[in-house]
């Protein structure tokens, strides 16, 4: 193992953790410097627009280790510091104020922010109670506007916007999603799932406008309204902007680094320039199941890509990825998916939807590919092995209840994914 | 002793275990080769119900993190869980399973 003196991370999520917990496992004894724009000990992000909104987790229980963790395997934490440039030439990290960090190897996790609408929704002015959320501070920006009787309008109906929808209505809001796609969450889950998770939000009584772009926001300085495309006004009290998230490449560019959509990885979490890793919801890492480089922005991937390029600055093999995998609750209904779904796939469905239990397979050559699976998380934990074993099943014993999906993981595993 | 009468045996399986909330306790019973068990029904890590889950052998992963813990000992398998989680006395009685929350559970 080659060892370096000083290994520094940039971010304060799970994937620059995960590095550092996976450095001290691997036996790195160096120094270690993690370093964060946010000024709160790194914390994990899906409870925000869930537990924590709903009161149900504070701050403080968001927190993705205790303080212990940082002490016991020596991570130096530099918080509320902001690195703004990097010089590989010095290996060195420029940090706000004039500091810099001299590094041997540097792992970039810097995840991303939240993409904005342009500020002419509002005639260029600043206009109060539209919200984005990303970090801990928007949460908890959010969480003090979100009283019950209060009228929000949801701007997107990916993932997070569905989220903040089922929680707000929990807490007693009125709460309309507008998505400008046809569907929900379009593109990433089939119609069927869609359609059935239309239904959630709607009998929990959410609106949901599918189709509706927005045009603008009225009011001043608070926001009053959200104006659509089609000239229709939905009056409201607060708005919430879950338009999707930009990674932050900004560093990773500063370094000469490749960019494509992300920064571009190996699945070792090597970028293109010697010394400089990068992990989490900014990379676009290579992945050899797909043989394509996947920006994924999940749990697990950040997870998972963290501890790879623990592995990769020590010189270490780091372990394939796994099946990509996801999860959302809403409206107390767990949702799971699995694999990537590619358009043109079969479907094949086990369980039914009106019986809010149910598990849509994609499939692909006879062999699964994807999975979304409702309140299964036994089945989708199964389907995911499935996926990843690529052996070809038969599309009615999917289908079929009666026939124990565990079962069909017997018979030769292959290796690869036929595309 | 305090064993309480909570479900009819037939009532969970290997793959369907059975979540109830008891003295305002969320408790699961899992089912484990012949063996009944009951334990606490939240992760230790975040709130979850492990009954929401996957049921592997021995051991329940929760929904969320995928954090694994031992049915019948409690204990925290590692990913990101390090807390165990209670077992109680749990015991089927001709067609009825019964819990006891002031004990353990017994040992594997």
């Amino acid at each position: 193992m080659s060892m370096p003196g000083r290994i520094v991370v940039v971010g304060g999520g799970l994937a620059a953790t995960a590095a550092c917990a996976e450095l001290r496992r691997a036996g790195y004894a160096g120094e270690l410097v993690l370093v964060s724009a946010e000024k709160e000990p790194p914390y994990d992000r899906p409870p925000l627009s869930k537990q924590l909104l709903s009161g149900e987790m504070d701050a403080a229980s968001c927190a993705l280790h205790p303080e212990a963790f940082y002490r016991d395997n020596a991570v130096a934490l530099e918080l509320g510091v902001r690195a703004t440039a990097v010089d590989m030439r010095a290996r060195q990290v420029d940090l706000a104020g004039g500091r810099s960090l001299g590094f041997d190897r540097l792992l970039l996790a810097t995840g991303g922010r939240a993409r904005r609408l342009p500020p002419s929704m509002a005639g260029g002015r600043a206009i109060d109670g539209v919200h984005a959320l990303r970090t801990l501070d928007d949460a908890l920006a959010l969480k003090g506007e979100m009283t019950a009787g209060r009228r929000m309008v949801v701007i997107g109906g990916g993932f997070l916007g569905l989220e903040v929808a089922a929680t707000g209505r929990a807490l007693g809001l009125d709460v309309v999603v507008v998505e400008a796609a046809g569907a929900l969450l379009h593109g990433r889950i089939d119609p069927a799932a869609a359609g059935w998770l239309s239904g959630l939000h709607r009998d929990a009584g959410v609106g949901i406008l599918a189709g509706q772009g927005v045009a603008g926001y009225e009011g001043g300085p608070r926001i009053g309204a959200v104006r659509l495309a089609d000239g229709r006004r939905l009056p409201c009290d607060l708005c919430v902007e879950a338009i999707g998230m930009e990674p932050e490449t900004a560093l990773a560019r500063s370094a000469g680094a490749a960019i494509d959509g992300g920064i571009v990885t190996g699945a070792d979490g090597k970028t293109s320039v010697p010394e400089l890793f990068a992990a989490g919801d900014a990379a676009s890492a290579f992945d050899p199941r797909y043989r394509r480089h996947l920006r994924l922005e999940s749990w697990q991937a950040a997870r998972q890509q963290g501890q790879a390029a623990a592995r990769g600055m020590l010189g270490l093999a780091a372990p394939a990825p796994e099946v990509p995998w996801f999860w959302s609750s809403q409206h107390g209904a767990m949702v799971h998916m699995a694999g990537l779904p590619q358009p043109g796939d079969m479907m094949v469905q086990r369980g039914s939807p009106e019986s809010g239990r149910f598990v849509l397979f994609g499939l692909r050559n006879g062999i699964v590919t994807s999975l979304f699976a409702a309140n299964a998380m036994a089945d989708a934990r199964i389907g995911k092995d499935l996926i990843d074993r690529t052996s070809p099943v038969r599309g009615d014993a999917l289908a079929d209840p009666s026939v124990r999906l565990r079962s069909l993981l017997q018979g030769p595993a292959r290796a690869g994914i036929a595309s | 002793m305090s064993w309480k009468t909570i479900a009819r045996a037939d009532e969970v399986s290997e793959d369907e275990p059975l979540a109830l909330r008891l003295e305002g306790r969320e408790i699961a019973v899992f089912k484990v080769g012949d063996r009944l068990c009951a334990t606490d029904n939240v992760c230790t890590h975040q709130h979850a119900l492990l009954t929401d889950g996957f049921v592997d052998g021995e051991h329940v992963e929760c929904p969320l993190h995928q954090g694994r813990f031992n049915i019948l000992t409690g204990e925290a398998m590692g990913g990101f869980v390090t807390c165990p989680i209670r077992t109680y006395g749990c015991r089927v009685e001709g067609d009825d399973i019964l819990v006891d929350l002031t004990q353990p559970g017994a040992p594997a």
